[in-house]
């Protein structure tokens, strides 16, 4: 009987220390595990760009994904016109024109999923992705010309239970931008020109040719920049460079890049230059529809820096030569 | 009979087990990975960018003009940037949405920092601007003034030199990539631009390029003189994330 308890006690204790052991190892798990989340706001949306032609009178519905990549909090949606901001594609947003009931853009769009109306707050758990179905109808009186406007994504966080904060609290936004361009026949005029090709009009041997190109838009539609730089030396091989298809859009000018793989770079040669006459020719046109505008520009390229070493080590060898001579001849001073 | 010594073995074991059965975070999205992106699924399978209408279904647009004559559809979409040949979200994060400063000392500044990341993987370029909804302000109406540095000249969008502790406000400094160039060092503030007064947004980050993964970070910092009321002092600050067009 003694032998039973002692064997049921011991069974219990063994039992009991197993279940602890559980337990830290269980908890040492979780905590982990345990995904950090120190209040962080993170949204995304895609795509992050919307061109679409459209007559007037029709209509199309864009769906739009958003993400709540941080912790749960109150979304809603707003879109807001905008003009360029400077010459490298940033929009300028008119908020004080933001879409409302009351807006005369208003009739053009209507939020159709998650909410009914634009600036109407929604719950996204963090971790989440929303579809935003937006219709979009320019009415059948609209002029034919661009339109541009920003969807804004707006995420905010509740202040944590318990904390009266001495300080402020964020709230972040996140845009996409929709080029509308209004037409009847889907083949809009588009106008132009080239603003600026510029490289240096003198170069140094060695040195790298850097080209700036600023496009004008002169008509009613955007348009994307079709072309390429060609450079000719005097002797050996041309090289051409690619302008990246950014959007011109209407009474704007933009500075375009080259593009290189999917990335846009500046445009510069990648060879150095040596000695002569380096002419460029830049190519452009609209989406490439429209004809071809050219225009071409000079480099003369001269081994300065070389020179300049040369007179240099000469100066330094015949100072040497020089206080080698006084010193041979020390009475030739006298 | 199972012997005590099993027993133990076995419960433990059981214990052991249920850590691994445990509900773990579930990944189920099927992603494309490069060294230069990532393509999470969903997104697309939810139809991003893809647009639709009674009558007719586009297929994707990726980059390219839609399918369909322009005349029957209405309309011709495209989505994404034509020469990117994948639609990569334009995302926007920050760490410490939620600022406290805690309990403030006259003439001991505090500073605190939050890191903003932006991803403009398929967009030509992005900016992020910022402004706040007023001074830091109690419920009772009094206020921090903004910051205007130690020669009272720094503004909304020019930083200026603020290290003196008997210079008083709030205001914020910018380090790391694609920031304003007038934050020279740590030592340079502006303050926000304050909607209350129609000022207007200020840009705090900028990129004309595509850029995978820019970072800053965001110190704000406060200093109050001997006066000051005492009080719970707020605002709400907005960032504002646009890609290019």
């Amino acid at each position: 009987m003694n032998n039973l308890q002692f064997t049921i006690y011991n069974f219990k204790r063994k039992f009991l220390a197993s279940l602890i052991l559980s337990l830290i190892i269980n908890f040492t798990f979780l905590i982990i595990n345990c995904p950090a989340r120190a209040q962080s706001l993170g949204l995304s949306i895609t795509p992050p760009i919307n061109e679409i032609m459209i007559i007037p009178g029709k209509t199309v519905t864009q769906t739009f994904t958003i993400t709540n990549d941080g912790e749960d909090g109150m979304a809603s949606i707003y879109i807001i016109p905008f003009d360029a901001q400077g010459e490298n594609g940033n929009p300028l947003l008119d908020e004080e024109n933001a879409i409302t009931g009351s807006h005369p853009f208003a009739s053009w769009f209507s939020i159709i999923s998650p909410v009914s109306s634009f600036g109407e707050k929604f719950y996204m758990a963090g971790g989440a992705h929303q579809d935003v179905l937006v219709k979009i109808s320019p009415p059948s009186n609209a002029s034919e010309k661009d339109y541009y406007f920003t969807l804004l994504y707006e995420l905010g966080n509740d202040v944590p239970g318990g904390i009266t904060p001495t300080g402020p609290t964020n709230q972040a936004r996140i845009g996409s931008n929709l080029l509308i361009s209004v037409s009847k026949d889907g083949n809009p005029e588009k106008m132009f020109e080239i603003t600026e090709f510029s490289a240096p009009k003198i170069i140094d041997s060695l040195g790298k040719l850097d080209f700036s190109v600023r496009i004008g838009n002169l008509g009613s539609y955007l348009f994307k920049s079709n072309g390429q730089i060609t450079i000719k030396p005097w002797f050996g091989k041309a090289e051409t460079l690619t302008l990246a298809p950014l959007n011109v859009i209407s009474d704007s000018v933009r500075n375009i890049p080259c593009l290189k793989d999917e990335e846009t770079i500046s445009c510069e040669a990648s060879y150095k230059v040596l000695v002569g006459i380096y002419k460029s020719t830049l190519e452009v046109s609209a989406d490439g529809e429209t004809d071809l505008q050219k225009e071409t520009i000079t480099t003369i390229a001269f081994p300065f820096s070389i020179i300049f070493v040369f007179i240099f080590i000469f100066a330094i060898l015949n100072i040497i030569k020089n206080t080698k001579n006084k010193a041979r001849n020390p009475l030739d001073n006298n | 009979m199972v012997s005590p010594k099993s027993l133990f073995f076995l419960t433990t074991l059981f214990f052991l087990l249920a850590i691994y059965v445990l509900p773990q975070d579930v990944q189920g999205q099927a992603k494309i990975v490069s060294p230069n992106y990532i393509i999470q699924m969903p997104n697309f399978n939810s139809g991003a960018g893809i647009p639709s209408s009674s009558g007719y279904k586009l297929d994707t647009t990726i980059g390219q003009t839609a399918p369909g004559l322009y005349s029957s559809s209405g309309y011709r979409v495209r989505s994404g940037f034509q020469y990117i040949h994948s639609i990569i979200p334009f995302s926007f994060s920050m760490s410490n949405f939620l600022i406290n400063f805690g309990t403030l000392i006259p003439g001991t500044p505090v500073t605190l920092t939050s890191t903003l990341t932006v991803s403009a993987g398929g967009a030509g370029g992005y900016k992020v601007t910022t402004r706040e909804s007023g001074s830091l302000q109690t419920s009772g109406g009094q206020s921090i003034p903004d910051a205007t540095c130690d020669a009272g000249t720094c503004t909304e969008s020019a930083a200026g030199v603020w290290s003196q502790a008997t210079t008083y406000g709030f205001g914020y400094n910018m380090s790391g990539q694609d920031i304003p160039s007038d934050f020279i060092n740590s030592t340079y503030f502006r303050h926000f631009a304050n909607a209350g007064l129609s000022q207007t947004d200020q840009i705090v980050m900028i990129n004309a390029n595509v850029g995978r993964s820019r970072t800053a970070t965001i110190t704000y910092k406060v200093n109050i003189s001997g006066v000051q009321g005492s009080g719970r002092y707020q605002n709400k600050i907005l960032f504002t994330a646009i890609p290019s067009f």
